[in-house]
Order: C-alpha cells, then sequence, then structure tokens
C-alpha cells in the first residue's frame, strides 16, 4: 500500500474519531443545560432538593465519556496512538468515519433528549420528592440506546481490526 | 375530551427551563376539591387556619394575620407569584393574560381621571395611566384605540355603562394580541375560547338587565376573528338561540346551563364555563418547559386562589356551607 493510502486512511479515521468525540460531547453540554435550567428553578424555591436532582442533571453526561472512549479505541486499534506500525487501509479509514458519524449522532441525540428526560423528571421531583427513585428512571432508559451505540461501535472497530482481516490484506 | 382543536405538543422548549422548574415547585402546593370540601366540612373557621398551611398561601399566612384582610392576602400573593414568574419567562405574554384583569382595573381609574390606582402597574406603566388621567389621550392602550369611536374623540361623551363596555372589549382585545404574540397555537386556542366565553356572558348579562346588545355591540367590537359572532349574537335577541350560534364547547355548556330554567343562570355559566376552559389550560401542562406550562400554572393559580377566597371569605361571611359546595361544584384544584 502506498504512503497516500495509508495518509487516506489515516485521514478518515481520525475524522470518524472527532466526530465521535465532538458530537457526544456536544449532545452532552445541551442535555446537562436542558436538566440544570429546570433544577436551578427548582432549587430556587426548594433548594434542599440539590441531592435529589444531581443524578439527573449528571446522567447526559455521560454520552461525551463514550464518545472519548471510542475515539480513543479508533486510535489504538489503528494504531494512530501508541502502535508500532499503523494498521489502516482506505476502506478502513471510510468505515470508521462513518462509524464515528453514526455512533456521534447516537451519542449526540440521546444526551439532548435524555436532558430534557432529565428536567421531565426533575419537574416530577419538585411536585413529588416521594417519586424520585421512579422518575430517575425515564433518562435511564435513554442511557440505554447510548450504551447499545458504545457497545455496537467497539465491536465494529473490534471487528475491523482484527488479525484475519489485516493479515488478509497484508496489513499484520 | 377536551374540544379543543389544538392540543400542546409535549416536549421541551428551551429558555423556559428554569421559570417551568420554578412553577413545578409552587404547583405541589395547588389542591384538589375533596382539599376545599374538607375545609367546608370543618365546624369552626379558625379550624381552617392550620390546613391552609398546605396551600399556595402558606408564606402569606403568618400567625399575625388578621382574617378581614383575606382578600388582600390572596391579592398580595397573587401579584408576588405572578410577578416572580414573569420575571423569569422569557417572554412575559402568559403571565400577563392573566394579570391584565387588573391593569385593566387600573385603566379605568385612570379614564375616570383619578390617580389612586388600586393594583400594581403590570401591563400598563404608572406614567402612562397618569398622563391618561391627566386627559392626554394619545397615551391610551393600541386595544383601547382599536376601537372604532375612538378618532372621533367620541370617549370623552360616554355614558358610564358604555365605558364599562368599551373597556371590556378592549381587555378582550389585548387578550387576543396578547395570545397571537406569544406564538403558541394552544395558547391562542385557550385565550380565543376564554375570550368567547366572556363574550357570551357579557351579552347574556346585558340581555338579563334589558341592555339592548346593539348597544354592547357597538362599544366591544372589533374582536378580530370573533366579531361575526358578536355580531350574530346581538341580531339574536333570544339567548335560547345562542347555543348553536356559540358552537363548541362553549356552545355545548351553554345549551346545558339554559336547560335548567328561564331563570337568571348567568353566574352558573360562568361558572361552569371556567371551568371547562380550566381543565383545557390544564393540558398545557404536559409541556416539561415551555409557555403553555406556565399558561397552564397561572390558570390553575388563579383558580386556586379563587377557591380559597371563596371558602375562606364565604364562612367568614356567614355564607351556607350547601351554598359554597354548590359553588365550589365540579370546579378541581
Amino acid at each position: 500500500m502506498t504512503p497516500d493510502m495509508i495518509e487516506i486512511g489515516r485521514g478518515l479515521c481520525y475524522a470518524g474519531a472527532g466526530l465521535a468525540f465532538g458530537l457526544g460531547g456536544s449532545g452532552s453540554a445541551w442535555g446537562i443545560a436542558t436538566a440544570s435550567h429546570q433544577a436551578a428553578g427548582v432549587m430556587r424555591e426548594k433548594p434542599e432538593l440539590f441531592g435529589r436532582m444531581l443524578v439527573m442533571i449528571a446522567l447526559p453526561g455521560t454520552q461525551g465519556f463514550y464518545g472519548f472512549i471510542i475515539a480513543v479505541l479508533m486510535m489504538t486499534q489503528t494504531g494512530l496512538i501508541g502502535g508500532a506500525e499503523l494498521r489502516i487501509t482506505p476502506g478502513t479509514g471510510i468505515a470508521f468515519f462513518f462509524i464515528g458519524l453514526a455512533s456521534g449522532l447516537a451519542l449526540m441525540v440521546s444526551a439532548m433528549k435524555q436532558g430534557e428526560a432529565s428536567a421531565a423528571g426533575i419537574s416530577l421531583i419538585a411536585r413529588r420528592p416521594e417519586a424520585a427513585g421512579r422518575a430517575i428512571l425515564f433518562p435511564a432508559f435513554v442511557e440505554t440506546y447510548a450504551v447499545v451505540a458504545l457497545l455496537a461501535t467497539i465491536l465494529f472497530i473490534t471487528f475491523l481490526t482484527q488479525g484475519v482481516a489485516l493479515e488478509y490484506i497484508g496489513l499484520s | 375530551m377536551t374540544g379543543l382543536a389544538v392540543q400542546p405538543v409535549p416536549g421541551y422548549v428551551r429558555g423556559w427551563g428554569f421559570v417551568c422548574g420554578g412553577i413545578a415547585v409552587l404547583e405541589e402546593r395547588f389542591r384538589d376539591r375533596d382539599f376545599f370540601m374538607g375545609l367546608l366540612a370543618l365546624e369552626e373557621v379558625g379550624d381552617m387556619i392550620p390546613h391552609l398551611q398546605d396551600t399556595v398561601l402558606r408564606e402569606y399566612l403568618t400567625p399575625g394575620a388578621e382574617w378581614e384582610d383575606f382578600t388582600e392576602i390572596a391579592k398580595r400573593c397573587f401579584y408576588d407569584t405572578a410577578l416572580a414568574v414573569r420575571s423569569m419567562c422569557p417572554s412575559s405574554g402568559p403571565v400577563d393574560v392573566f394579570v391584565a384583569p387588573y391593569d385593566f382595573m387600573n385603566l379605568k381609574t385612570s379614564l375616570a381621571q383619578n390617580t389612586s390606582f388600586p393594583y400594581p402597574f403590570v401591563v400598563f406603566p404608572e406614567d402612562q395611566l397618569v398622563a391618561l388621567a391627566k386627559g392626554e389621550l394619545p397615551e391610551a392602550p393600541e386595544s383601547l384605540k382599536e376601537w372604532p369611536g375612538w378618532s372621533t374623540s367620541e370617549i370623552q361623551h360616554l355614558a358610564p355603562l358604555d365605558l364599562d363596555i368599551l373597556l371590556d372589549g378592549a381587555y378582550l382585545r389585548y387578550l387576543l394580541h396578547a395570545a397571537e404574540g406569544i406564538g403558541s397555537d394552544f395558547i391562542r386556542a385557550c385565550v380565543r375560547e376564554r375570550v368567547k366565553a366572556k363574550v357570551v356572558t357579557l351579552l347574556w348579562r346585558a340581555h338579563a338587565l334589558g341592555i339592548p346588545l346593539k348597544r354592547v355591540e357597538n362599544h366591544l367590537q372589533p374582536l378580530g376573528e370573533l366579531t361575526g359572532l358578536v355580531e350574530d349574537l346581538a341580531l339574536q335577541s333570544n339567548p335560547q338561540a345562542w347555543a348553536a350560534l356559540v358552537g363548541g364547547e362553549i356552545g355545548d355548556v351553554l345549551a346545558e346551563v339554559q336547560e335548567w330554567g328561564s331563570v337568571d343562570r348567568v353566574p352558573e355559566f360562568a361558572s361552569k364555563v371556567d371551568d371547562r376552559l380550566l381543565s383545557v389550560a390544564a393540558l398545557g401542562g404536559m409541556q416539561t418547559s415551555g409557555p403553555e406550562a406556565v399558561f397552564s400554572f397561572m390558570a390553575g393559580f388563579e383558580h386556586q386562589l379563587r377557591l380559597l377566597t371563596l371558602v375562606v371569605t364565604g364562612r367568614l361571611g356567614g355564607v351556607d356551607r350547601d351554598g359554597l359546595r354548590r359553588r365550589i361544584g365540579g370546579a378541581h384544584g
């Protein structure tokens, strides 16, 4: 494989990692802001509810971490970080670009919607503080799909960079 | 169902989160019909005090508060809460719709060339009302100037009754404009129904008092898309025929109340239609965050204070408890 081809694959891989991390982080920031606004309004009247609302505010933040994990995994598995040799073809790069885009979108939308679900849960806690345990379930269900996106992405990255496939194209 | 063509969309409108978090806490203090029935069941009026601590008036019922001041306490609670909510809203429209009646009382005072205003200044600033009281008619609110007779300065020669009707019309126009400005189809539809109910109440009351409906129509108009309805109702001198003209849920309530008998049923209609409109407004609570949620809260808050005032002042005034129970009737918290 020529250096140019490796360079294309490398660039696409970086782009995919950036999308996963950037979109996930943006969604988390948006979701936390949404939940925080609602929680701040509740705290204006009932500051003692802060403890019960804290988890709801923090929940949309997980997607940002998932995006970060995906980005690091993409780069370590392809040798972009800590690898002795680069194991990237243009095809792998294209695949990683779209995996990063898809997982980033899933993380971003789930974080934004989780922020809204958290805001609804916070309103429920404000009206009925005793329902705090059940209120946390609503945003937790949204989290499920962020976790599924993370797992699917890890599987794709692992399969794309597994030994047999790379041996076949002469990269391992 | 509500009978309203437009339903609120459950969801989240950015920018309204802070105020909606705050009102969620305040809504915890709303009490249902059973609570008010329980208040009426108490033998001693003084026994109500501890129970009132569980209501929206919690912070206002200090041990030293005089019972005779209850209406004043309720008024202070309404304004404190409304102004606090208004200050947190990205746009004041959903609160202004509920505060406006009191501002129009100030406006009426102003038109009587009096500057002792009974209510705080929210919708109309004090400067504007003082200027109007001094005879500077160009300072009048736009909703008042929309009356066709305004340009001829006819207002200076109006009879007190006509001035009252004119102010009612200006108030209803203000509501329609304010709802339009909020940009929510649900609130627009709710306010339109409120205005429609007020129009029917006004005309029916005028008919009961023997006031010519054409005279009312002349001073009430224009009312936007409801202008045609007002004309039709004013032309039809028999209120028994109004239900079909009004149509929708308000028409149904009108027909139902009219079936009860031929005596004056305007208070029953007003009370029943208020309950229906409250039920519709309550749907706005489906919004986690948004103007609909604030509108819904204000409707519920206003209703809670109305019920509390009815029960407490009614019992202080020695009003028959069965009569109060009937007044609370189908109302819900």
